[in-house]
């Protein structure tokens, strides 16, 4: 499939009055076309950050880009000024947030403001963009859009609201839709909703959604593709089997074996001890180092390469390094290796019929 | 089960909050429950079932409207004594959601900690104030380095954990876990759970423990009640609710929680929870469908559950 | 990659224990919330500049009456309307030269009338210039400028007024900065006032709420609906017009802009957890307002304070100015500003130092409060 997306070398990083955070140290990926490409980290792993630049969104003159490029159509996305980077936002790229309560506009008609999009970016006329903007409710499952459309958002309950907000991202056909973390504040009902819908639109749209959570069984819910950011790096990615059934990283088994499963209920659950680095003064080797209970001597000394696991598969540490010991990951994150190889025949099934 | 002592019992518990002249919000409308020594009682529900007003109630930081909460036999709530009042104030203790905003950000880990010693007079010399407080942050994994730190130095998770040191400084026998690890990173949610875990054993705590994320709290609890609209639906062992849950709302809840494992998640089937089709022939009543399994149902709805669970 | 395989030797791969030891490790310098606003504050240039010139108005405003021999009431009429004279700065203008604008059919006649007119002998005038000739306009008068030894004139060539002297003869150097004081008194009155009930009745009022909070507002509205100006009046009417009357004054209503900001702030941070949990702990009310509640709401405490102190220094200054200000002997800058104004073309040096003063005062005090908010402003912090 071919890449819509590609980011290279990507570093962010902000001015405080306490020194330069180093907020995203060096991330490379590729989003294909329609697929969906999970990014999983911490809060302060820089998931957010990396989003944010992809939008533009990075707040001038405390954030900068000093290095990277995020090319978007033959363009380089980070190198774009304002304006160029308006005719953007909106159009191909666009965005949904995390709290829907204050991602809408108040004191707006929710029609209106699905509307703005498309006279500005499409140069649709009033009629024809409500027109639209009726189509675009009836798309993210609020009934009797035509009554909706002259309400305000405080008319709207939480679950609504985020369809509203989904309304607005789709309003130009995005080629890109970039969730950050769009379910966190709502109900898990709720959630299974509007994830539900956001499948239900990628079917029918082909739009490719970089997703950001700390959710792993939402991602296990979303995503076709995983990346594990830790530290302001993408420490593992690869397809989302490949992370749930054969991680290799150390953090990823902590991450998994942080969640209890149905049946987990006997054994404790794997902690990951510590806390994450201060991305002012981030330490050297590898950030990881300190929590990683598999720590080498090299990880203080040297950062890990990505290690190639597979054609789809990378991680980032130097277990997977040729001299390095041969570790048993935890006994929760052996259980689903275990499952990998069945897994994956029946993926391959799955796949053919 | 029901042998064990009973520490706390919650009969008919009621919290209406005014909104306006003429409307009340209904966040508790007759729960009732016990909660017996030693075990973990998980409440569940979505925002605005009342959960967490429940907890606060009991713990009074709010005046229960109507009911009786009883504290090992003893009648917490209504007019009482100072000295009850802080007798009580030490056995029943809590934890809160926010780690941000549950630590004052203008004194520093020590005095947070040894604020419950000061009140109830637990340490005589600065000196024993120190150890104490020295003894409790080793307990909760952090150490006494920590002490003359203000709370904003700490990452979330640890604060989590100064926070569960404040409430064990006065030695409880009962907390009220207000979801205490929402807040929390992944890893870090499964640090909290685990201190929590071993906290109970070496200290023999009883914890109400109430969260919207029903995997961890099937994890920690030992039963578990699903709260809707300011009622308990579903009350049974956490085991017994997973494997055959009742109440079509309990049903809808379980099948939304999405869990860590992409073949699971393929193959998910999502039950929608419609409240009109219950039968409103007469108010549901809470009865008990097999031991210690309770339902808010109605008679016909009762027979229902029953030939459901015997098949 | 390949080059990085070379260099790396099988000994690296040791397994080391650093989980626990370091993992818990604060990397970031032990900083109280004061000492961090300190560090923000000292980064602002222009707070740094308005605290440096308020302590050095403050200080002197102490130890300048005292430098030297002259009381700011002792009248000497003899001693009227001296400019500025200070050894030593002689060349810089501070020379005690007066230079007066005369009429006369010739420069000749206006000069004489001049001298006569202010009573100088001749042998003290220093200099004279013709700034307008004749015209339709003046009635066909010459202006002439004289400068004069006035201090000589007058006698007391061996005095040295540093800022001049006024109508009376009374050193303003004295005077202004026994005024600085009043004004510095005022600002710190309201600051007090601010303080003590401001701080007390809003946090009393927010922390208790429902009927309590619902009584105290509306008092506050009372009040507030009273204009400053009338309660001045009245009390002038009442009292004498002076000093009591203006602290009455600032007492009555000077608090209720810091009550309303307290109550505020105490309304959303009752709520907060950290009062919910020592509340769980048994925490009296006194506690809860004492230790979380006023703790968390002093750097808006001190920001607002920051700004009543100069605009009760120029109330009272506004005051004076039309009238119902301090009365003689006794000054401010703004009653020197007063009398200064009806000769102020003649005496500029009278109005000129008060008004300096003041205008350091009040940008001072805003500059400083404007830093303290940046350095202080919850929303700022992470």
């Amino acid at each position: 499939m071919e890449n819509i997306l590609e980011v290279k070398d990507l570093h962010v990083t902000f001015d405080t009055y306490g020194g330069k955070v180093q907020a995203v140290r060096g991330v490379n990926f590729n989003l294909k076309k329609g697929e969906t490409l999970a990014i999983v980290g911490e809060s302060g792993s820089g998931k957010s950050v990396t989003t944010k630049a992809l939008m533009g969104l990075i707040p001038k003159p405390a954030g900068k880009i000093p290095k990277g490029e995020i090319i978007f159509e033959g363009k380089d996305l980070a190198k774009l000024n304002d304006k160029h980077m308006q005719q953007i936002r909106g159009r191909d790229i666009s965005m949904i947030f995390q709290d829907p309560m204050t991602s809408l506009n108040p004191t707006m008609k929710v029609g209106g403001q699905i509307m703005e999009g498309l006279i500005k970016h499409q140069k649709m006329n009033k009629a024809k963009a409500k027109d639209r903007a009726i189509e675009l409710l009836d798309l993210v499952g609020i009934p009797n859009p035509k009554e909706r459309i002259n309400q305000y958002p405080h008319q709207f309950s939480g679950g609504m609201r985020q369809r509203v907000v989904i309304a607005i991202a789709l309003a130009c056909n995005p080629k890109i839709l970039l969730a950050d973390e769009p379910t966190t504040a709502l109900d898990v009902t709720i959630q299974a909703q509007i994830l539900e819908l956001m499948k239900d639109i990628q079917k029918k749209t082909e739009t490719s959604i970089v997703f950001i959570t700390h959710d792993l069984g939402v991602v296990a819910n979303v995503a076709d593709r995983v990346a594990v950011m830790y530290a302001g790096k993408i420490v593992e990615i690869g397809t989302v089997d490949d992370i749930f059934y054969n991680p290799k990283h150390p953090y990823t088994w902590g991450l998994l074996g942080s969640m209890p499963t149905v049946d987990s209920k006997e054994d404790e659950l794997i902690a990951i001890p510590g806390t994450p680095p201060d991305l002012m003064k981030p330490p050297k080797g590898d950030a990881f180092a300190a929590r990683n209970p598999y720590a080498m001597k090299i990880d203080t000394e040297m950062e890990p390469p990505l290690f190639k696991v597979s054609d789809t598969h990378y991680a980032a540490t130097w277990l997977l390094h040729e001299d390095a010991p041969q570790v048993e990951p935890p006994a929760a994150v052996k259980r689903r290796m275990k499952g990998f190889a069945t897994a994956d025949a029946s993926d391959e099934k799955g796949e053919e019929s | 089960m029901s042998s064990k002592e009973k520490l706390l019992e919650v009969k008919n518990l009621k919290q209406h909050f005014k909104t306006g002249r003429h409307s009340t919000v209904k966040a508790v409308d007759g729960v009732s429950f016990d909660i017996y020594k030693g075990e973990t009682f998980g409440l569940v529900g979505e925002s605005g079932c009342g959960k967490s007003t429940t907890g606060r109630t009991i713990i009074r930081l709010y005046d229960a409207t109507d009911g009786d909460v009883k504290f090992k036999g003893k009648d917490v709530h209504g007019k009482k004594s100072k000295t009850n009042l802080k007798e009580f104030n030490r056995k029943m203790q809590m934890i809160f959601q926010d780690p941000y905003a549950s630590l004052n950000p203008r004194m520093t880990v020590k005095d947070i900690i040894s604020e419950g010693l000061d009140i109830h007079g637990l340490v005589s010399t600065d000196k024993e104030r120190t150890d104490r407080v020295h003894n409790l942050l080793e307990t909760v994994g952090l150490n006494k380095e920590h002490a003359n730190r203000y709370p904003h130095e700490f990452s979330g998770g640890q604060r989590q954990r100064i926070g569960i040191a404040r409430a064990l400084a006065v030695e409880p026998e009962f907390i009220i876990a207000d979801e205490p690890i929402s807040a929390l990173d992944v890893s870090i949610q499964a640090q909290v759970v685990n201190l929590m875990k071993d906290l109970q054993k070496q200290h023999e705590l009883t914890y109400l423990f109430i969260a919207h994320d029903l995997s961890m709290v099937k994890y920690i609890s030992d039963r578990i009640a699903v709260m809707y609209f300011g009622k308990i639906v579903e009350l049974a062992d956490s085991d017994e609710l997973y494997r055959n849950p009742l109440h079509p709302y309990t049903k809808s809840l379980l099948s939304a929680i999405p869990l860590p494992d992409p073949d699971y998640e393929r193959n998910r089937t999502r039950i929608v929870y419609d409240p009109s089709k219950h039968d409103t022939s007469e108010e549901p009543e809470f009865r008990e469908i097999r031991p210690n399994h309770w339902v808010l149902c109605t008679t016909k709805e009762l027979e229902a559950y029953k030939q459901e669970i015997n098949n | 990659m390949d080059k990085e395989k070379e260099k790396l030797s099988p000994e690296q791969f040791q397994p080391v224990d650093l989980a626990g030891e370091k993992s818990e490790e604060l990397t970031r310098p032990e900083l109280s919330y004061w000492q961090d606003a300190w560090i923000r504050l000292r980064k602002n240039k222009g707070a740094i500049m308005g605290l440096i010139v308020l302590v050095f108005i403050i200080l002197i405003s102490l130890v300048g009456p005292l430098l030297n021999d002259y009381e700011f009431d002792s009248a000497n009429y003899d001693a009227a309307f001296l400019p500025p004279k200070v050894e030593g700065l002689e060349w810089a203008g501070f020379n005690g030269h007066q230079t007066f604008t005369v009429q006369g059919e010739t420069p000749e006649e206006a000069i004489q009338r001049g001298l006569e007119g202010y009573e100088v002998e001749e042998q003290y005038l220093l200099g004279s210039e013709v700034v307008e000739q004749p015209s339709e306009q003046n009635d066909n008068y010459y202006s002439v400028d004289i400068e004069v030894d006035i201090y000589s004139a007058k006698g007391f060539e061996d005095e040295y007024f540093w800022f001049g002297t006024d109508s009376m003869g009374r050193d303003l150097w004295t005077r202004i900065w026994k005024g600085t004081q009043i004004s510095l008194y005022i600002g710190l009155l309201a600051a007090l006032i601010d303080m003590v009930v401001g701080v007390l009745y809003g946090g009393i009022s927010g922390y208790y709420g429902g009927r309590v909070d619902n009584y105290m507002q509306r008092i506050i509205e009372i009040l507030s609906g009273i204009p400053n100006l009338v309660v001045v009046i009245l009390m002038i009417i009442v009292l004498k017009p002076g000093l009591l009357a203006i602290t009455i004054a600032l007492t009555i209503t000077g608090w209720i802009g810091m009550a309303r900001i307290v109550r505020g702030q105490t309304l959303k941070l009752k709520n907060q957890e950290f009062v919910l949990a020592a509340k769980t702990l048994g925490s009296s009310d006194k506690r809860i307002l004492m230790k979380h509640l006023i703790p968390n709401v002093t750097g808006m405490i001190i920001i607002n304070t920051m700004f009543t102190i100069p605009s009760a220094i120029f109330f009272e200054a506004f005051l004076s100015f039309i009238g119902l200000g301090l009365q003689s002997p006794y000054a401010s800058l703004g009653t020197l500003i007063d009398t200064a104004f009806d000769s102020y073309r003649v005496y500029p040096y009278m109005l000129v130092y008060p008004a300096i003063i003041i205008s350091l005062l009040m940008i001072g005090f805003n500059i400083l409060a404007d830093g303290l908010r940046d350095a202080l402003d919850p929303k700022m912090r992470k």
